[in-house]
């Protein structure tokens, strides 16, 4: 299974923010998605989830050899403030969603199962999403794509706010569920990037930059990706 | 003085810019030609000053169209209503009435531009740093020539047509801009006394409006009738002439320009009445405000519904929980409007009952009342609210997700909250049905059974229409963005047009039976219509608007 982006542009008035976003995305890996601020991370997620429709370039998935145009449906797209139903209690917004899913669920899961698994505690099962923590809803964010499988999984800027036991739970369930996805993830945090990801993929100038992976590890990585941002910028 | 002008001449730019702005946002918002406008065309300086110019033109222009408008409506369509019947000399003292009450009494009382708290305020005073007291001083300045330079020459001119002397309406006007400026010094005393900005209090806004509309239209309205509220008005018409009532004026204008020239705190009234808001959040609680009363409490929060509904799935589910949790703001409209409605028929029933005149008057009139029940169930009929809890506590989430925006769910979801929108206004259609029936056997109404059923089947059929008509408008335009403005123009237009339908409706002499089917027809229309559309146009329109 590939995403594979040619060509995408979008442009808010005169200011050209994608200019010719190209890139394979592949199964089973975590991108990293990096970017300085108002590079356009947001808007390119938002062209891959149609919310915003790109002026030109396509957008496929490639599953066992066959191309078709990405769907919304086949995207998931985790919001960096999660927005649930806040009328609802948590066990009621996971009951919903799984009916609407029936055709993706897998049936030998219970209600209940599902919350042991993002490890939210019985008491707050009922209790109105309104009152739960910055990290409870993005958990239950993250189990809506646990349940509905999309192909495409988009995380803008999920871990920031975080704190530490909770990220740890979250990057676990990433590396979890990476096998059968294709997980992208924003963020201006180098570590988090240099920790979580298997490819560090930059946005710059409208422009889709793949970094080289041995960088990854290596106690240059900051640096040479600061060099990457930099000098396309001098040019 | 001359720093005075200096900084009106500063307001007045401030203003331009902010206004010239907006202009260039929501032009380059319109489709196709509102791309034409560069995004650089912020900084056109030159073009900017020629705009600023036009700008200015036009606040002036807007000045005289607004107080043009308001007397238009206020002063000149009621008195046009009873023109014919009554002589010149009352015609005087009706005129002097609805000013003195309107303008005098509710303008001077019923609210306050120093105490408000407005954008441009903060603008000028918090990012700005313009001195409080000359932005105080300059913005009372030129609300007074605003009030002087935009209400006189519409004073004249209805006073012309109805030959009420020019003189008079200098004078009244005199009096109106006055009053004003008194007002201002009453509410800034109070305020500086109490720290209450009284006009924000509902009761004492609404009893003020209560108080000024009675005293301006009652003797309007009653005119044939009593002869006490006559006398009332008369009394009124005296004061304007009466040399205590002038010198008691003079003297609190005098009073009111050195109270608020002298006054030592503007700085510290200011940055009290604008403190815990930046100009971002200023914003944000004009949005609050239009969701305030859609806002969920912790008391909503039942649990045990969540046992209740557990045999539902999916939408019906979702749908069910989200009118279970909103019973306290969406039956709260319906328990209003029944007991308004209620009061309303034990008034007409009683009074029916004791005097033999409006009996007879009953009875004439209610049997081809229905055009004018179109416009009451356009008024009472319930939806807005309920769209903007959707909006607000729902899909302001779930348009989010793309599931939630699948045509067939989005139909779906629009057939359940549609009946739950109309069983809540076929409750109060329902109650107006009884109170026509018992008002009936009292007034013993000679109609036929059949023309009885038509006249309710009718009335219930409106409720459903306009049941229809929100939701459907919400479906199609969704006319909130995510700081919950409206602005989306069709949504605009579309309501005007039913709206205007309602109005003319009013202006219909029509049979019961006719209009009968016409209503029928017209709901069973609206609701295809508006089914096909939900289905045709929805998934787009139907999502997050930033």
């Amino acid at each position: 299974m590939k995403l594979l982006l040619e060509h995408i542009q979008k442009s808010f008035g005169t200011k050209q923010v994608l200019k010719d976003a190209t890139f394979t995305f592949e199964k089973g890996k975590i991108y990293g998605l990096l970017g300085r601020n108002g590079a356009g991370k947001t808007t390119l997620f938002n062209c891959l989830s149609g919310e915003q429709s790109p002026e030109q370039g396509t957008v496929q998935l490639e599953i066992s050899g066959n191309f078709a145009p990405l769907t919304d449906e086949q995207v998931g797209y985790v919001f960096a403030t999660p927005i649930l139903p806040e009328f609802l209690t948590g066990y009621e917004f996971l009951k919903f969603f799984i009916d609407i899913n029936q055709d993706k669920v897998d049936k030998s899961k219970t209600i209940e199962d599902y919350f042991e698994l993002i490890r939210i505690e019985p008491e707050d099962r009922h209790r109105l999403i309104h009152g739960y923590s910055h990290g409870m809803k993005n958990k239950l964010q993250m189990l809506c794509f646990m349940i509905a499988k999309p192909p495409v999984i988009l995380l803008d800027e999920p871990l920031t706010s975080f704190d530490v036991v909770v990220a740890l739970e979250m990057k676990n369930l990433l590396k979890e569920i990476k096998k059968d996805h294709i997980l992208i993830f924003s963020t201006h945090i180098l570590q988090l990037a240099s920790d979580l990801c298997d490819e560090i993929v930059v946005l710059h100038q409208g422009n889709l930059q793949k970094v080289d992976n041995h960088m990854l590890k290596s106690p240059e990585f900051e640096t040479e990706i600061i060099k990457i941002l930099k000098d396309v910028e001098d040019e | 003085m001359n720093k005075m002008i200096n900084t009106l001449v500063t307001l007045f730019r401030i203003n331009c810019c902010l206004t010239l702005n907006q202009l260039i946002y929501y032009f380059r918002r319109i489709p196709v030609i509102g791309t034409m406008l560069p995004d650089s065309a912020y900084g056109f300086g030159d073009l900017k000053l020629a705009a600023t110019i036009l700008i200015g033109l036009w606040q002036v222009l807007k000045n005289f169209l607004y107080k043009g408008i308001y007397l238009f409506l206020v002063l000149f369509l009621p008195l046009q209503l009873i023109t014919e019947e009554i002589s010149n000399s009352m015609l005087l003292i009706y005129f002097s009435n609805i000013l003195l009450f309107l303008n005098i009494f509710i303008g001077s009382l019923g609210n306050s531009n120093l105490l408000e708290n407005k954008p441009f305020k903060y603008i000028c005073i918090k990012l700005m740093h313009i001195p409080a007291k000359q932005f105080a001083l300059c913005s009372i300045l030129t609300k007074q020539l605003k009030d002087l330079i935009g209400l006189l020459p519409f004073v004249l001119l209805f006073g012309a047509l109805y030959d009420i002397s020019a003189g008079y309406c200098i004078w009244l006007t005199l009096l109106i801009v006055m009053a004003h400026l008194v007002g201002e010094m009453i509410h800034l005393w109070i305020y500086q006394h109490t720290q209450l900005k009284l006009f924000e209090k509902w009761y004492v806004s609404g009893g003020i409006i209560l108080i000024g509309c009675a005293g301006a239209y009652f003797p309007i309205v009653l005119y044939a009738t009593s002869q006490t509220v006559f006398q009332i008005a008369i009394i009124a018409f005296n004061l304007t002439y009466h040399l205590l009532f002038l010198l008691i004026l003079v003297g609190l204008y005098v009073l009111a320009i050195i109270y608020l020239v002298k006054f030592p705190h503007y700085k510290q009234l200011f940055s009290k009445i604008l403190k815990t808001q930046s100009y971002q959040t200023v914003k944000e609680t004009t949005n609050q405000a239009r969701f305030k009363d859609v806002k969920l409490k912790d008391s909503d929060f039942n649990p045990d519904i969540s046992k209740q509904f557990s045999h539902k799935t999916g939408y019906e589910y979702l749908n069910a929980l989200f009118f279970a949790r909103h019973r306290r703001m969406i039956y709260e409209p319906v328990r209003t409007r029944l007991f308004i409605i209620g009061i309303c028929f034990i008034i007409v029933v009683v009074v029916s009952l004791i005097i033999p005149e409006v009996s007879a008057a009953v009875v004439s009139y209610l049997p081809q009342s229905l055009p004018v029940f179109v416009f009451i169930m356009y008024v009472i009929s319930i939806g807005d609210r309920v769209c903007r809890a959707m909006f607000n506590n729902c899909d302001i989430s779930l348009l989010r997700y793309a599931y939630y925006r699948e045509r067939n769910v989005l139909l779906q979801n629009f057939k359940i909250r549609l009946l739950q929108i109309i069983k809540l206004n076929i409750i109060i259609a329902a109650e107006i049905c009884v109170g026509i029936g018992v008002l009936s056997m009292i007034c013993q109404i000679s109609w036929a059974p059949i023309d009885m059923v038509l006249f309710m089947l009718t009335i219930l059929c409106l409720s459903v229409f306009f049941s229809v008509h929100h939701l459907f408008l919400y479906y199609v335009f969704q006319p909130y963005t995510t700081d919950l403005a409206m602005k989306n123009p069709f949504f605009n237009i579309i309501n005007g047009i039913v709206y205007f339908g309602c109005y003319i409706c009013l202006q219909m002499d029509s049979t019961p039976k006719n209009f009968t089917w016409l209503v029928l027809v017209a709901t069973i229309l609206y609701i295809v219509v508006a089914l096909y559309l939900v289905y045709r146009y929805a998934p787009k329109n139907f999502r997050m608007k930033s």
